[in-house]
């Protein structure tokens, strides 16, 4: 799976490329863990080019979430296109994630 | 300036200010009430008329221009979806977002800002437009301080620019133009009536119209001695029996059936409803088994079913898939049944437990707990005896073979069944198959991925798996 | 299902409380058929009957025409709102005479 992760500020867009199923999953969770580490707790996920999201992946969404904010940080979600939208719907994850249509307003939300 | 490119500037005035776009915002804390009274959909969609109260707001969001329009709600309903879809039917640009129960409308413009880049009307609560399809509405955006505003209790319209406050809308002087509040099931009910008595012109409303005042809908069939008084509307699939008295002012919905010798008058009979005989319903709303009414807010519910009942539509349960489902049933419990009988005699460990079923009644199955503590109940876990005792009940069509984890018959679990459209309970679950803790919030996002995503060969997938998982 | 009974003058006043359903109504009978040797004038007052249903109306139906075969009457007092619209819906209002009041309805009979 693709992430490409890039600063702007202090805020960091992790940009989900591709496909986000159970065995790319792994690669997220460490992504992630990494950037809680470095004290990077402000973070985009941008899945303009996602093409498809399993229920793992889903899953590890939301206890990433939990943790960043158990921290005083966050993870918000920018560019959730039609493949991955209703997914999340589905399974009501939209009740607690932010999502915005563009990666930019999601970034300047931080401040 | 010549004349010429004085009206060329005016031109441009007129097509700056008019919205592109609108954003309907339609937030659970203000529309929520709705849904204790008539527990359906979601309140967006509402019928007026038999139309969506989300249709009327579209029709309008057309009629001033906007090519592209966003639904955002804090509990998005799958059924708005279903009858929008992409927004092609009126020849507009449909999209979806969905918003927090905490974002202000300021937090949602910026959650939509890439969508809110051009002038856009923003329709924000819940509340009803009382507009005319024969009137014009470009100058809507114009300032008009001396007008009133476009706000109520519960709803407001508004218009945004970029590089402008967010500012509320005026109302005509020469076109008909007003926000009202919906905070009570009367207020639907008034709203209703006035559009079906006086302003029935005014709106695009479904139904064949060939007389004043009668709109009715396809399918319908009315019985020789049924008295009809306009004002009247019939939805789609509408059978009106023997002897029934419909009307004046009776709005009646689609899938419905007003059995012998009832009168239905000033009162609105909702989507997918069973009247039953020889009954009055004189300013009253119905709904399935509750019965409210007009005037006081006060509504009852029936228990009787040949008084008042739903004509519910359950999840649909694909034929080819179950006929399967039902042979692969057949064939494990001829294989398995002699070795569960065995185990069973070996383990004694029965318990009986009601769960629910896909249409929301009661089954009590008697399970059998597996843990992996001896020798014997390893065995038995391996040969998926706790399954095969549950056969029978795949057999009799009462469960399926593979489908959700079953919810418990307890407040909770119909709490649970409520919340969930596609629920479908099964012997084999996807989630046991993935060994996902029980409990787990993962357990409830993987049932929900399944029940949307269903497969024939990741049914099959789910029992391999289940099986392998236990070896 | 509770009921108190006092009387006045021949008229039997009844305070129905609970629920008149499938449940009670074969109860309700039953005291009824007891009620109705020593009456056939029945107020029933259901200020605290919070809940009739199909079941329940037609105990109260057999009992009506029970009485009415003696010349009496079973007429209502002081029926909620929820009971009053059940009534109407079933046109169960036409049949039966509802009082505002107890006293309304015993002053009725003379």
């Amino acid at each position: 799976m693709d992430m490409k992760v890039e600063q702007s500020g202090d805020v960091t867009i992790v940009a989900i490329n591709d496909r986000f199923e159970a065995a790319t999953a792994d690669e997220y969770r460490t992504t992630m863990y990494d950037l809680a580490e470095k004290g990077h707790l402000k973070v985009v996920l941008d899945f303009g080019k996602t093409a498809f999201i399993d229920s793992s992946a889903l899953g590890s969404l939301v206890s990433s979430v939990r943790k960043f904010r158990q921290h005083e940080g966050d993870i918000k979600f920018a560019c959730m296109n039609e493949q991955v939208r209703p997914l999340v719907k589905i399974v009501r994850l939209h009740r607690i994630f932010d999502i915005f249509d563009s990666v930019d307003t999601a970034v300047s939300s931080f401040s | 300036m010549t004349g010429n490119s004085l009206s060329l500037v005016a031109q441009q005035k007129i097509e700056e200010w008019r919205p592109m776009k609108a954003l309907i915002v339609m937030d659970e804390a203000r529309c929520g009430w709705l849904r204790g009274v008539i527990q359906n959909n979601h309140p967006g969609m509402m019928p007026f008329c038999n139309k969506p109260l989300l249709e009327y707001l579209l029709d309008f969001s057309i009629l001033c221009g906007c090519e592209q329009l966003r639904f955002v709600m804090d509990e998005p309903g799958d059924e708005i979806e279903d009858y929008f879809d992409n927004g092609s039917k009126w020849g507009i640009s449909i999209s979806y977002a969905s918003s927090r129960a905490s974002d202000t409308l300021e937090d949602i413009l910026e959650k939509n800002s890439t969508f809110c880049d051009e002038p856009t009307l923003i329709i924000d609560g819940f509340c009803f437009i009382g507009y005319s399809k024969n009137e014009d509405y470009d100058s809507l955006s114009d300032h008009r301080p001396e007008e009133p505003q476009l706000r109520c209790g519960s709803g407001q319209m508004l218009i945004h620019q970029h590089g402008e406050p967010l500012r509320v809308l005026h109302g005509l002087a020469e076109s008909r133009l007003e926000v009202l509040p919906l905070e009570a099931i009367g207020d639907c009910y008034d709203i209703s009536m006035h559009i079906l008595d006086s302003t029935s012109g005014e709106y695009v409303l479904p139904g064949y119209n060939n007389e004043a005042g009668v709109f009715i809908g396809r399918n319908v069939t009315i019985s020789k001695s049924t008295t009809i008084t306009k004002p009247v509307m019939l939805g789609n699939n509408v059978q009106l029996q023997e002897n029934t008295v419909i009307g004046p002012g009776a709005i009646i919905g689609s899938n419905v059936i007003v059995d012998t010798g009832t009168s239905i008058e000033k009162s609105i009979i909702i989507n997918n409803s069973y009247v039953g005989t020889e009954l009055k319903i004189k300013k009253k709303i119905i709904h399935s088994t509750v019965a409210i009414s007009a005037e006081t807010g006060t509504s009852i519910r029936f228990v009787d079913d040949h008084l008042l009942s739903g004509l519910k539509q359950c999840a649909p349960r694909k034929m080819p898939r179950l006929i399967v489902h039902w042979v692969l049933a057949c064939l494990f419990f001829v294989s398995g049944i002699i070795p569960a009988l065995l185990f069973q005699l070996l383990l004694k460990k029965r318990e009986t437990h009601t769960i629910l079923r896909h249409n929301g009644k009661s089954l009590s199955i008697a399970s059998l707990q597996l843990s992996s503590n001896s020798l014997v109940e390893q065995l038995a876990r391996i040969f998926l005896v706790d399954k095969v005792m549950l056969l029978p009940h795949v057999l009799s069509g009462r469960l399926d073979l593979v489908g959700n984890k079953p919810f418990p018959a307890t407040p909770d679990g119909e709490k649970q069944y409520a919340d969930f459209n596609n629920y479908l309970p099964g012997i084999f679950s996807f989630s046991e198959s993935q060994s996902i803790e029980e409990g787990d919030f993962q357990e409830e996002i993987a049932e929900r991925y399944f029940s949307a995503n269903r497969r024939f060969w990741g049914d099959l997938q789910v029992i391999i798996k289940t099986f392998t998982t236990r070896w | 299902m509770n009921f108190n009974q006092r009387r006045e003058n021949d008229i039997l006043i009844i305070d129905l409380s609970g629920w008149l359903d499938a449940d009670s109504s074969d109860l309700f009978q039953e005291q009824f058929d007891i009620w109705s040797e020593s009456a056939s004038k029945f107020v029933f007052n259901c200020k605290d009957l919070e809940f009739v249903d199909s079941t329940g109306l037609g105990s109260l139906l057999l009992g009506l025409k029970a009485t009415m075969k003696k010349d009496g009457d079973i007429r209502l007092a002081t029926v909620n709102e929820k009971v009053q619209m059940f009534l109407e819906i079933t046109k169960a209002n036409d049949i039966f005479q509802i009082f505002d009041t107890v006293e309304n309805a015993v002053a009725s009979y003379t």
